[in-house]
């Protein structure tokens, strides 16, 4: 339903997205995109919600441009794709009782013909919130609240699609799991799908089904979020998974792919300004290699290319272990 | 800490708001209920003065000069008028000027600069370039060289002041509204498709407004300073209007001699002045959406 | 030896409504506390009270830190304690740092307030610097100009250089990424095995705690629901709550439900 085409992105000089390519196929169940700060992952929901600009590539909608959409066509487009920023970022008027928010976007659906438009309290309740708390302002509700409200608001307009960009990084454990039980609900419910933004690779199994893993602007590896999580290719991914705080975890993380974040002067500066695209020198070889605990000659020369790895997963490393392919020794990648 | 916010009670209108304020900053209370009655005395000085035909064009030389007693008791001027009912009609006239300079100010200020800050690209640097031009001569001076140009009088203060009073409006709301446009809810508004004339009046105006709403009762007392100042020079309001500066002025060299004639219009200037001053102390902390759960 | 930190008793109220208390809890040389709960438990508050940061609220009971009592002292005594003896770590180091300072400003700043300076100054900043892998190079730098990591590690930092023998750490990692707050995790897991730095952990999460805490204290509404060694509340809780708390941790390899 909505595409990535080649898309980059640049604020100024500084390249934040570098020509990614994926797809939100209709209801397929989730598509997440992983990253940590700095990694481009906002700036893709931006990009796919039309709020910048490429710099080059496109952002297809049922395979039109969304720069070229006519009236219509962007009016379709607007009222099936919904983003849910997350609470931290101001995503409600502060100054409006937030049943006015909802309003405003019942406003845009009874524009166009259809079924007749819930209101405020059918949206309210549907999120599990109590109608009565139409009423409020932001600041009376909290974090666990004001999220359910910013869904509802999204629902008004009865979208396909969801952007979820960080939807439940600023709240408590307890109140994140009640709102992925919800979009999980929702999901199922509705056939609603949903690309979910995060750098909590823990909370994507819940709601998706594929994964594209993104450091520095660039995809690094792709494919079924089983597969991924449970045998990742790329080093990075394994960072990733084991940085994931586990119950009965070991104080230490896991051994084998540990980076070298914690010692050793590449480490300086730590991982948050490592990973920032900007902090980067020239675009010669693998983004990641000050980082990898594999890296070897070859990527600082030579940026690795996305390939296939194993049936539906792509992965951009030398030494990922593919099974028809010429490069990197058999245990590098795969040893875990 | 956050444990209060189920507490909280909801439903509080502004003016709730503004009343426990009120409660609790006995200053801007003060000043909120003298300039009331300044403007009650303001709009009722016919039925208040003991001798309303001083206040347009009367005169009585035999009775100049009067010290403050029972029947003059803010004495007379020059030409014999009441001093009492001088101030009376004077505060019509200041609170004219006032109100008039910062209506229009604010509505051309806010106007561009929510125009500038929310579009952005060449209109903001169209906006904000023309703002420079005026914020780079001294406000008094541009103030007092179109006052020169124009004809002397009230209407001609008003213009001369305006003319100087607007870009900083302009300036704030372009900065604000700059900020508000990349806020989350503009965003989330952009998404749902909701026209850009209802984003800016619904989302970037109101939120864009508090800062001005303050600076506006900040600088009401300028105003009513500078239009003293106006008068003061003889480019405001002329005799016989009834101006606080002008009055000033005209008393000024009986000032060792018959020092009533100065002194009550100037304490009349102060007196405004400070109350506004308060009183936007008052609203600055009274609008702030966020205040209630600050405890 | 006495614990570096002693709480007995603490009740901490705002009016009538108790916002926090907590019975008995000590904290020894290397050894790590937790404290669990939602937002609106008590468990930022009950912190604060080790800090003596209770303006407003009535105090009772004893918290004593390094032999010295923190209930009831004044001004003076408290700001000879803070700092010098126990050090907060809040979620969000850059908004507690005075934007227009350059990070070295800041840091010579408050060892000089705590009457270090010159050399040894000097010498306590590059040992600090040290311990939490920081460039030199970054004291020369503004706030703004260090990423979440960076300004949490640097919060680490300043503790270190004034010795202080307990760190408070108030959800230190929960606008962190992941990769980042594991790096900070093992930072102050081994301050405490290097330095035998007393550590209080607040947080909402339970995997978070699992990996660093020695002990755990879980909260709710104000009181105490269940508290004892990290192992044994963790594998097998006696408190509803608890177990509600460990579901609600998402995990790899769960699946979707």
């Amino acid at each position: 339903m909505l595409s990535a085409e080649n898309l980059t992105v640049r604020y100024g000089r500084t390249t934040v997205v570098h020509d990614v390519t994926f797809e939100l196929p209709e209801s397929s169940g989730g598509v997440a995109v992983i990253g940590e700060s700095g990694s481009g992952k906002t700036t893709i929901a931006r990009a796919l919600l039309g709020l910048v600009d490429p710099a080059h590539g496109r952002v297809l909608f049922r395979g039109a441009d969304i720069a070229r959409l006519n009236r219509a066509g962007r009016a379709r487009y607007r009222s099936q794709v919904q983003p849910v920023f997350q609470d931290g970022s101001e995503a409600l008027d502060p100054r409006m009782r937030v049943g006015a928010s909802i309003d405003e976007a019942l406003r845009v659906r009874r524009r166009s013909p259809g079924a007749p438009a819930p209101s405020a309290a059918d949206l309210l309740s549907d999120v599990g919130l109590d109608a009565e708390l139409a009423d409020r302002r932001p600041h009376q509700l909290s974090g666990g609240q004001r999220q359910r409200v910013i869904i509802a608001r999204a629902l008004a307009v009865d979208p396909k699609l969801l952007i979820l960009d960080e939807p439940t990084s600023a709240l408590d454990v307890t109140v994140q799991a009640r709102i992925l039980d919800l979009l999980a609900g929702l999901r199922d419910e509705r056939g609603l799908s949903q690309l979910l933004i995060t750098h909590n690779l823990a909370i994507v199994e819940r709601l998706c089904t594929t994964v594209h893993v993104l450091f520095a602007g660039r995809i690094v590896e792709s494919g079924p979020v089983r597969t991924v999580l449970t045998a990742p290719a790329h080093p990075y991914t394994m960072a990733l998974r084991d940085a994931v705080p586990r119950l009965g975890g070991t104080r230490e993380p896991a051994g084998g792919a540990r980076e070298r974040t914690g010692d050793g002067p590449g480490a300086v500066g730590g991982p948050g300004a490592v990973g920032r695209p900007d902090a980067l020198p020239a675009a010669t070889g693998c983004p990641y290699r000050h980082r990898c605990p594999i890296a070897v000659d070859r990527c600082a020369e030579e940026n690795p290319p996305l390939l296939p790895f194993a049936e539906g997963r792509t992965v951009a490393c030398h030494r990922a272990d593919r099974p028809s392919g010429p490069t990197g020794p058999p245990d590098a990648g795969q040893a875990r | 800490m956050s444990t209060s916010v189920t507490t909280v009670p909801h439903r509080r209108t502004p003016a709730h708001r503004l009343l426990r304020t009120a409660r609790a900053d006995v200053l801007a209370a003060i000043g909120a209920v003298t300039l009331v009655l300044i403007v009650i005395a303001a709009v009722a000085a016919p039925l208040l003065s003991p001798y309303p035909a001083d206040g347009t064009d009367a005169t009585h030389p035999t009775q100049a000069l009067l010290p403050p007693g029972s029947e003059h008791w803010f004495g007379t001027d020059g030409v014999g008028r009441d001093v009492l009912t001088r101030v009376l009609y004077g505060a019509r006239t200041s609170l004219t000027i006032t109100v008039a300079v910062l209506a229009v100010s604010a509505v051309i200020g806010v106007s561009l600069g929510v125009a500038a800050g929310y579009a952005g690209g060449i209109v903001r640097d169209v906006v904000m370039r023309i703002t420079d031009i005026f914020l780079a001569f001294p406000a008094l001076l541009l103030s007092v060289a179109l006052a020169v140009v124009l004809h002397p009088g009230v209407r001609g203060a008003i213009i001369a002041i305006t003319a100087s009073w607007w870009p900083w409006y302009a300036r704030m709301t372009a900065v604000t509204a700059a900020s508000i446009r990349s806020r989350g809810f503009v965003d989330a508004a952009r998404c749902l498709g909701v026209s850009r004339v209802r984003i800016v009046f619904r989302h970037v105006l109101p939120n864009s407004l508090t800062p001005v709403l303050v600076q506006l009762s900040l600088d009401a007392g300028g105003v009513i300073l500078t239009a003293a100042a106006l008068s003061y020079l003889g480019l405001g309001p002329q005799e016989p209007t009834a101006e606080w500066g002008l009055m000033v002025q005209q008393g000024q060299s009986l000032f060792t001699t018959n020092w009533w004639v100065v002194t009550f219009p100037g304490l009349a200037i102060v007196v405004t002045a400070f109350c506004f001053n308060v009183l936007g102390e008052g609203l600055r902390a009274a609008l702030d959406p966020r205040r209630e759960v600050t405890r | 030896m006495s614990p570096l930190l002693t709480v007995e008793n603490l009740r901490v109220r705002s009016g009538d409504r108790l916002l926090a208390s907590l019975d008995s809890l000590q904290v020894d040389r290397g050894e790590c506390a937790a404290i669990v709960g939602e937002s609106g438990s008590g468990k930022t508050t009950t912190l604060n009270a080790m800090l003596g940061l209770t303006d407003g609220l009535t105090v009772s009971g004893r918290i004593a830190v390094g032999g010295v009592d923190v209930v009831g002292a004044d001004e003076r005594a408290l700001g000879r304690i803070r700092g010098s003896k126990v050090a907060l770590i809040s979620q969000s180091p850059q908004d507690s740092l005075n934007p227009t300072m350059r990070l070295g400003t800041l840091l010579r700043r408050v060892l000089a307030r705590h009457g270090v300076r010159g050399a040894e100054a000097r010498e306590r900043t590059g040992e600090a610097l040290g311990s939490v892998l920081l460039d030199p190079a970054l004291l020369r730098r503004y706030p703004h100009q260090v990423s979440g990591g960076q300004a949490q590690r640097f919060a680490i930092a300043t503790a270190v250089a004034l010795r202080a023998d307990v760190i408070l750490a108030d959800e230190p990692t929960s606008a962190l990424d992941v990769t980042v707050q594991a790096a900070v995790l093992g930072l102050l897991t081994r301050l405490r095995e290097d330095h035998g730095i007393a550590l209080v952990f607040v947080s909402h999460d339970l995997a978070v705690v699992s990996g660093i805490a020695d002990q755990v204290v879980v909260m709710r509404d104000g009181r105490v629901v269940e508290s004892g060694p990290a192992a044994g509340v963790l594998s097998r809780p006696s408190a509803a709550y608890t177990r509600e708390l460990l579901d609600a941790v998402p995990a790899i390899g769960e699946g979707p439900c």
